[in-house]
């Protein structure tokens, strides 16, 4: 049982890192795109904006799993998580390719 | 002289294509009745560890060889090959990155499900899979049109 109640948290905190993660990474491209400032501040700390962004996106990421692990009360099972998943990466995708498209 | 920048571009394809291997692979092993975790385990360790080269190798490319190559493409005939198909590659890159980066962690912390025949949990990874899968096969033809676009362009310009 308590096996279980770990298991249930584990795949939580991932499920939500890694959709925070990509949620982040798809609004930041957009963000950073339109807001000069904000390519500046990533191309100054990071040397590369792209760079910037990835350690970005992979600390978003381990943040949103540690504190989604560490705090979290409730606990989504393997077909929600699915869902969230497959959604956010659906969405992410689309915001990045429309953007880029919408810019043409 | 080795010809780095060939190199390098040449390994991150490489590494993406080793990815999709591997990934065709896992999903064959999820569909079993009976899971082999011990190499669903290691499947998703080669994943996680083919995309994290093709990311770090495909980063120094980008970052020390490309940006001769998005001049010439982006004065050339086809210039959308850098400003949507390489923009939106190397963004989405970043949500494949993650997904391969947590396939060995929910695999390695689920094991006790997979082992138990789980269906829900086996139908949740053999998703992330295919989003493995179908995102390599997108990325990897992005990659090749980019490559097209850039040799086209380099041949104009020579005067071909």
């Amino acid at each position: 049982m308590a096996s279980f109640a770990k298991e249930r948290r584990l795949l939580s905190a991932l499920t939500i890192g890694l959709a925070a993660g990509v949620l982040f990474t798809s609004l930041l491209v957009v963000v950073k795109e339109t807001t000069p400032s904000v390519m500046q501040w990533l191309k100054t700390t990071f040397s590369h904006h792209w760079v910037g962004h990835g350690v970005l996106t992979l600390l978003v990421f381990a943040l949103a799993t540690i504190i989604t692990y560490t705090f979290a009360k409730w606990g989504i099972g393997p077909q929600r998580s699915l869902w969230v998943v497959t959604s956010v990466t659906v969405v992410g995708v689309l915001i990045v390719l429309g953007f880029f498209i919408s810019e043409l | 002289m080795l010809p780095l920048d060939e190199i390098m571009v040449g390994t991150h394809a490489f590494f993406g294509l080793l990815a999709l291997i591997c990934g065709v692979w896992l999903f064959a092993e999820l569909r079993k009745d009976q899971v082999d975790v011990r190499t669903v385990k290691l499947l998703s360790l080669a994943i996680a560890a083919v995309v994290w080269i093709a990311w770090l190798t495909g980063g120094f490319w980008y970052i020390q060889y490309y940006p001769i190559d998005k001049a010439v493409i982006n004065a050339g005939a086809m210039p959308y090959a850098h400003s949507v198909v390489m923009e939106t590659k190397e963004h989405i890159f970043y949500i494949g990155l993650l997904v391969a980066t947590t396939l060995p962690l929910y695999v390695y912390g689920l094991s006790n499900a997979l082992a138990t025949r789980d269906i829900g949990m086996k139908k949740f990874l053999i998703a992330l899979v295919v989003i493995v899968v179908v995102g390599g096969i997108a990325l990897e033809s992005m990659g090749g049109l980019i490559s097209i676009a850039a040799k086209y362009s380099w041949m104009v310009k020579a005067g071909g």
